[in-house]
């Protein structure tokens, strides 16, 4: 039985079919609890072994990624290429047929009033859902899922839903002419309709080395699917990263990166005007945050998150980290209140604001959440003498 | 733009944007009135959300003060945040008592929860108070909604609750404020059904005192038979009251004592009385309670209730007598069962130690009367009462099983944790008739042993228990829960 603790990875030799098996979760478990009853030695022979391997194949899948990259044989390159052309531009048109069917289908919604579409049962959001799905366009099928949840929302539904069929109509215009846009929108606007772009090809280009800090994390359901949010904030580059794993059915998420952490590791960031969904390309020493990143003033934050909408339309999320904040209860809501008295709304869903009250005391804490151009859903705060305070819901669908 | 959306475009023509919005899209020529629709409120969106309008205004939260005391670590916080998530009130307890033994405080984000605990829990609302340090009293003036555990609110519920939550509310007032809570009872005491005033009247043992007397020798002229039950059981327990100096006055009539000398034995007369006459049935005299399948006649019956509401202390201080003495004397006369159940019976209205260890000492527990074993115990002091039961259980013959269902209600007269010696005692039982087959009411009595269990002996009473077997699925949680609390013990002692 065998543990590598930075990651974590297991090995063991027992036949479980489940992993990782309960011997090393054990492991691990008595090693959180008493790490006194374990002492450093030299990894034995199969220990060593094993580490050896694992090296070798994380070195592996990067060299496999530049190799993927570089000058193989001219003449098999050329049919490669050729081969991947034809499924990228088989994959393009039937995209754009599909934005087509659902500009179309937009348009008709309008035409016979919000009113109508408000008393349609969920197949009938579902049907062109799934008309997307076929279309390839699983980005676009999400979207046209959360208009229906949004057309069943109560209370604000009319301009909530018209907001949201604006930015899917925008969208459809989008996928007809990526031709046309600039790069960087058009690399956004392929994100938004759900094309993939391969990890390996990132991880063989370039990567940013900084110290990372895991500010929070948020675990959604989505169709038989979990996604999970991580977000990192760069100690040097200030800048802002998003790790996005998916486990489908009862699978395990890749639990690396916990909130409240930080690494020094190498990200590599997705094709954006605004880059922020990265890859880990290496990770190193990992350690407590002492002392969190954040903006100084909600001023300073909203006007970041408007240049990030600015560059790329379709961002859903902004990673919202404000230091020195006040946690204030107000005309029936929660608020993150700057040192200026500047304060964000706190989601209206937001569950833990008694909790997160009772953490700062009153003094001024740093809150990090996602910011949504509406409000923020807040997913963890961090107080002096490294106090870290997870706020992650529990798992919404 | 909304209005035009609601009804269609089909049948209202859309306003054209105007302002910023309107200049971005002033070079997009739309299709048509719905895809101009359709873009104008997609640029729209996009345009408030990056120009979000945050609200400024002045805060003016004082800052919680600085603890004195440390805070648990995140372990010890975690667990009671479980422990407060599963709604399992004694642990929480066990948690909070832990904490105050070691001189800290709560983690800060587990005050919400445990503020709700005092709410509902306002019996433990003191306890919980004293691990929260200055946050929890700063929380409180930040939520109102944690100030409504006090009493004030109790005293008008009395007015609206449901009869049956109310027998329960008064005893809660009762110990908030006994002479107010028996006002509001004689107030509304004629319009409340039999059975229900019979219940509230039992409830002023909380509390009890002479100031209730009054109220309590009227109630023996009540209509209901279990309303006058309920005022004699009260009425016993006040050695002033007159009801009391009553039967002290008929017993006394009943027994006599010739003293011994050096060649003489001591020689007791023991009498029923001659007749039950009205004054006595005003009493309870003929009450059937307190006797169980015990066949006893009239007069006798009288004798039990006169001697139950003597405290016995008055034998020993008249006759000059040690109780195994008296006892002994007692036993040979004719009317034994029913004078030695009342003396029982009375030394447990009056909690005397010393005449309950010598009820203990005559056997009592081994012969088949209606002793109030439960209530003897109780008048017991440590570590007095851990070896008499101690004995008891070990002792009792029969299969394990049925030595510690049958004990269970000597068993449960400990307010909270058996004393260790007690407690290896009964699970050194458990765990043989955990070899044998399962019984539905012996996993039951199984289960309230292993919540008694004092943290001191969770680690062995953790082990030597079947890996297998019909009892698995019954110890598995039970002794998951003896790990938590010893986790709970170990994190709140680490820094």
């Amino acid at each position: 039985m065998e543990c590598d603790l930075s990651d974590p990875a297991f090995k063991c030799t027992c036949p479980s079919r489940k992993f990782p098996c309960k011997h090393g979760i054990g492991l691990l478990l008595i090693f959180a609890q008493k790490p006194e009853s374990f002492k450093t030695a030299e990894p034995p022979a199969w220990v060593a072994e094993w580490l050896e391997k694992r090296s070798a194949t994380a070195e592996k899948k990067v060299a496999k990624a530049e190799a993927a990259e570089g000058p193989a044989d001219p003449e098999t390159e050329a049919k490669r290429a050729a081969a991947r052309e034809k499924r990228i531009t088989g994959r393009e048109d039937n995209v754009r047929a599909g934005a087509a069917e659902l500009e179309l289908w937009l348009r008709d919604i309008v035409r016979q009033g919000l009113d109508a579409v408000k008393q349609q049962p969920v197949s009938y959001w579902e049907n062109t859902a799934r008309r997307m799905v076929d279309a390839q366009a699983p980005g676009l099928a999400r979207r046209v899922r959360e208009c229906g949840s949004t057309a069943s929302s109560g209370d604000g539904w009319a301009p909530r839903l018209l907001a949201q069929m604006g930015l899917l109509f925008l969208l459809t215009q989008a996928a007809t002419r990526l031709e046309a846009l600039p790069a960087a929108l058009a690399e956004d606007a392929r994100a938004a309709l759900g094309f993939t772009t391969r990890e390996e090809e990132l991880l063989a280009g370039p990567a940013i080395r900084d110290a990372w800090q895991v500010q929070g994390e948020v675990i959604e359901e989505e169709e038989k699917l979990r996604v999970r949010r991580v977000w990192l904030r760069g100690r040097d580059s200030g800048r802002a990263a998003l790790l996005l794993s998916f486990a489908a059915g009862g699978r395990a998420f890749d639990l690396s990166a916990a909130p409240g952490t930080e690494f020094v590791g190498e990200l590599a960031f997705f094709p954006s005007g605004a880059p922020l969904r990265a890859v880990l390309k290496k990770r190193e020493a990992n350690q407590e945050i002492r002392s969190a990143l954040g903006f100084p003033s909600v001023a300073a934050g909203l006007n970041a998150a408007a240049g990030a909408l600015a560059l790329n339309p379709w961002l859903e999320q902004f990673p919202f980290s404000l230091s020195a904040a006040l946690p204030v209860y107000e005309g029936g809501r929660w608020w993150a209140a700057d040192s200026a008295g500047e304060r964000l709304p706190l989601a209206n869903r937001f569950a833990k604001g008694w909790e997160l009250m009772a953490f700062s005391g009153g003094s001024p804490v740093t809150i990090f959440g996602e910011w949504d151009g509406r409000e923020v859903s807040p997913l963890s705060a961090f107080a002096g003498g490294a106090r870290f305070l997870n706020l992650r819901p529990a798992m919404t669908t | 733009m909304i209005s035009t959306a609601l009804v269609g475009t089909a049948r209202t023509k859309p306003v054209a944007p105007i302002g910023e919005v309107g200049t971005a899209l002033a070079g997009y020529v739309p299709a048509d009135a719905e895809s101009a629709l359709l873009a104008a409120a997609g640029t729209l969106d996009l345009w408030s959300r990056a120009g979000f309008p945050a609200p400024q205004r002045e805060t003016n939260i004082e800052p919680a003060g600085v603890e004195a005391l440390p805070v648990v670590n995140a372990t010890a916080a975690s667990l009671l945040a479980a422990s407060l998530a599963s709604r399992d009130e004694a642990l929480v307890v066990e948690w909070i008592e832990l904490c105050a033994a070691a001189k800290k405080i709560a983690a800060p984000e587990t005050l919400p929860a445990l503020l709700d605990f005092s709410v509902r829990k306002p019996a433990h609302s003191p306890l919980a108070s004293s691990v929260g340090g200055k946050r929890a009293a700063w929380l409180i003036a930040q939520n109102p909604a944690w100030l409504a555990a006090s009493t004030a609110a109790e005293w008008d519920a009395w007015e609206t609750a449901a009869r049956k939550e109310r027998v329960a509310l008064l005893k809660a007032l009762r110990s908030a404020d006994a002479v107010r809570a028996r006002g509001m009872l004689e107030a509304t005491w004629e319009s409340e059904p039999a059975n229900i005033r019979a219940e509230m009247l039992s409830q002023l043992r909380t509390g009890l005192g002479m100031a209730d007397e009054p109220f309590l020798e009227t109630a023996l002229d009540d209509r209901s038979k279990e309303v006058r039950a309920a005022s004699v059981e009260l009425l016993a327990r006040l050695p002033e009251s007159r009801f009391v100096a009553r039967m002290i006055e008929r017993g006394e009539k009943l027994i006599a004592v010739e003293k011994g000398g050096l060649l003489r034995k001591t020689k007791l007369t023991l009498n029923t009385p001659e007749t039950v006459g009205a004054d006595l049935l005003r009493d309870g005299a003929d009450a059937k309670v307190n006797v169980g399948q015990l066949k006893i006649g009239d007069k006798a019956l009288a004798l039990l209730h006169i001697f139950a509401a003597i405290p016995p202390a008055r034998w020993t201080a008249r006759f000059e007598m040690k109780p195994p003495d008296f006892l002994d004397l007692i036993a040979k006369t004719e009317w034994a069962d029913a004078a030695v159940l009342g003396i029982a019976w009375a030394a447990a209205r009056s909690a005397d130690a010393a005449w309950t260890a010598a009820l203990f000492e005559r056997g009592i527990h081994v012969r088949p009367l209606p002793f109030p074993l439960h209530e003897l115990a109780a008048a017991l002091a440590e570590p007095q009462r851990a070896g008499v039961v101690d004995a008891l259980v070990r002792d009792r013959s029969g299969s394990h099983a049925d030595a510690v269902v049958d004990m269970m209600g000597l068993l449960e007269c400990f307010e909270r944790f058996w004393p260790p010696s007690l407690a290896e005692t009964v699970l050194g039982r458990l765990r043989k008739a955990a070899k044998g087959a399962y019984q539905y009411h012996l996993a039951y009595a199984m289960r309230a042993c292993f919540d008694r269990i004092p943290l001191s002996s969770a680690e062995s009473a953790a082990l030597g228990w079947p890996e297998d077997g019909e009892w698995r699925n019954t110890l598995v949680p039970l002794i998951d829960r003896l790990r938590f609390r010893i986790e709970m013990k170990d994190a709140i002692s680490k820094p």
